[in-house]
Order: structure tokens, then sequence, then C-alpha cells
């Protein structure tokens, strides 16, 4: 179950960051790479960002496996819930 | 052609460099600077080759060399330049400490002092292998975030080969990697700064994409890796240029300069193009005084189309 609010706020954060065009829809579906356009460091500036805002560590070698929206939102929700436990 | 002859030198090197490493430096030096000059003397239409190159290089610097004796002093370094750090493999320490001499030692050690990590910004001028070499000797944590190197003494693979979070093997990078495994690699870069380490980056490394500063270098529109301006920005840590040369008695020239930092904003404010250009200013501003140790530069056409 992805968490809709964080999703939104992902989601607002990869636009800006990547300047995705406001007609290019993110949604959890997205691919970051394929259909976002996200290069490395944009990636980085996404990673370095939600680490800053929730507080959480992403893993380097976990970056690899966050191929979708979905997988960012799950994956920070996740890191975020391990830290407040 | 030139490709090819740059794989004879390989065939050569290989050959005589076990006998040359039982040589004295200075001899071993001065004889890889005759097999140089024998190459310009007889094999067929590499004078003008060599003199082509530094003319034109001339012509887009506005510098007034004299192209014969420039392309005679860089044919010497051709196979120096060729034979990279291999002349000090297995010689220790203490033998090639007086084969350095280093200006500006206090910068790099200032910085390293800061505790936030430095970004060693190297290039491909001169014996530029030596720094790496050189500082592994003294024990400096170093990294290198470039691809791996495929000629390297057997005492620089060995310093490779560091594992771990912030070990060496996984902070290569490849042309080839994915926008993630790249991400990948600069996330571990960023924390070996953080961790206080030394992450040499070369600022003159041509790459395509959309991480890339347009700038001039060597009187030419190229396009440039910005990775190292991100780097430090995210990390700030303090950038140290390093240049190295090697002279006709052997000796390397180290010479480390004030350090800087780049403001964390630069992405945003799209400052990050005049950094770039400033670190190619002062390597170009080298090539300037030392035309004859610019092998890799005034070769640079030739050399893309080998690796394409």
């Amino acid at each position: 179950m992805i968490n809709p609010i964080l999703q939104s706020e992902l989601a607002d954060s990869v636009r800006a960051i990547a300047r995705i065009p406001s007609n290019v829809p993110v949604t959890a579906e997205s691919r970051l790479v394929e259909d976002l356009g996200i290069d490395s460091l944009d990636l980085v500036s996404i990673v370095l960002t939600a680490q800053e805002t929730y507080g959480v560590a992403i893993d380097e070698d976990d970056v690899a496996e966050l191929r979708t929206m979905a997988d960012l939102v799950v994956y920070v929700d996740r890191r975020r819930n391990a830290a407040a436990a | 052609m030139w490709q090819r002859w740059m794989i004879v030198h390989k065939v050569v090197l290989k050959t005589v460099l076990p006998v040359l490493r039982r040589l004295p430096h200075r001899v071993s030096v001065a004889l890889l600077g005759a097999m140089g000059r024998l190459d310009l003397l007889l094999v067929p239409n590499q004078a003008k080759k060599y003199e082509t190159a530094v003319a034109e290089a001339a012509e887009r610097l506005g510098c007034s060399w004299d192209v014969k004796d420039v392309s005679r002093k860089l044919s010497r370094h051709t196979y120096r330049w060729r034979a990279r750090d291999f002349l000090l493999d297995g010689r220790s320490d203490r033998q090639i400490a007086p084969w350095f001499k280093v200006i500006g030692r206090e910068h790099l050690d200032a910085a390293v002092a800061k505790g936030q990590g430095v970004v060693l910004l190297a290039n491909h001028f001169g014996s530029h292998l030596l720094t790496s070499h050189w500082l592994f000797r003294q024990g400096y944590p170093l990294r290198w975030f470039s691809e791996r190197p495929r000629n390297v003494s057997k005492y620089m693979t060995k310093q490779f080969q560091t594992d771990g979070p912030l070990g060496q093997a996984r902070m290569f990078i490849s042309r080839r990697s994915t926008p993630a495994d790249a991400a990948s690699s600069i996330l571990r870069a960023g924390r070996a700064l953080n961790a206080g380490l030394l992450v040499k980056v070369a600022c003159d490394v041509r790459w395509c994409g959309t991480h890339t500063a347009n700038a001039s270098f060597l009187g030419r529109p190229l396009s440039f890796s910005k990775t190292w301006v991100s780097l430090a920005a995210m990390s700030g840590a303090a950038v140290l240029p390093v240049f190295c040369r090697i002279e006709e008695d052997g000796i390397y020239h180290l010479e480390f300069l004030p350090s800087y930092h780049v403001p964390k904003e630069v992405g945003r404010t799209g400052q990050d193009s005049w950094w770039v250009q400033n670190a190619l200013n002062v390597v170009e501003d080298r090539v300037k005084h030392y035309p004859e140790q610019s092998n890799d530069y005034f070769f640079w056409g030739e050399v893309e189309e080998q690796v394409a």
C-alpha cells in the first residue's frame, strides 16, 4: 500500500528537481529514468532531498533498485517507519 | 596510424620496463626520452605529426612556441608519459622519495585538516598518475572517482583493492553505467568525502549528456563532465587542484594549489559551467607554460576515436 501523501510530496520533489514539464504525469507507475528522463545527478539530488526532508538514511546500494516512483515512495516510507520505531 | 603506433609503444614498453626498473631512475628516464626521440627520427611522418599537433595547439592558444623544439621535447616525454607509474614498481618508499619535488604540500595538509574531505581536482597534464602514486605512498586516504585505469603499476593496483562501503572497488564509474548506478557511485564518493577522504576527480573529462558543461579548452569548444562541481557543492569538501610534470632529470614536480569551496547552491544558480571553465583555464595555463608536458591533450582527437 502506497502512502498517498508521501507519494504526492515525493512526486512534487521529483518534478521540481528534474524539471519535469507539467504536462508529463508523475504517477506511482512512472519509471524514474525511462519515463521521467531522470539522470544520475537528478537521482542524487532526489535521494539527498528525501534524506533531508524525511530524516531517513538511504543506502547507496539501494538506489539502483529504485526504478519507479512507487519503489521510491515505498522505500522512503519503510525507512521512515523503521527510524520512528 | 597514431593508434597503431600507441600499440607499438605499449609492446615496446612492456618489453623494456622490467630492465629499466633495475637501472637507476635517472638513467631509465633518460632512456625513455631517447626512445621517444628515436621515434621522431626513424618513424616516417612522425616528426611531421608532432609538429602539426604542436603548431595547431600554438595557433589555437595564441602561443609563440618554437614548434620544432617543443615537438622534440614532447617526443622525449611520450614514452615517459606512456610508462605511467610503472617505473616506481618494486621500489621502496625511501628509494622514490627523492624523485618527487613537492610544492604546496601545506595546501594539501590544510585541506585535509578541515576534515570535510578533499576533492582532488586532477587532470591529464604531464605525469598525472604520479600524484596518486605519491599520495598513496605518503599514506593519504585516497579514492578515485573515475573509470578504472587500465594500465597502472602493481603498487597502485593493490591500493585500489580497498573494499567496504568506502572502498575503491565500488567507486569506479563507467561511461556505460545506468543513471541509477552512476547515482550510487556519486553518493558513495560523497560519503567518502564526508568521512574526510580525498577523492580524485579529473576536471578535463569530455562527456556527453545532460549534466555537462560547454567550455573552451585549448582553443576548442568542448563538452565536459560537471560531476566534480556537484560533488564539491553537495559535500562541502575543499577542492584542491593538483599538477604533476616530469622533468629531464627524472624528478616529478608535484604542485598543489590553494584549495577553494564550491557554493552549495551552485546547481540552482546555474553557475556550474563557470566552475568547470575556471578549472580548465588553470589547466590551460599550465599547457601554455609547459607544452612539452601535454602529450595527452595534443593528440586528443585520435585517442577519442580509438575509444569509440
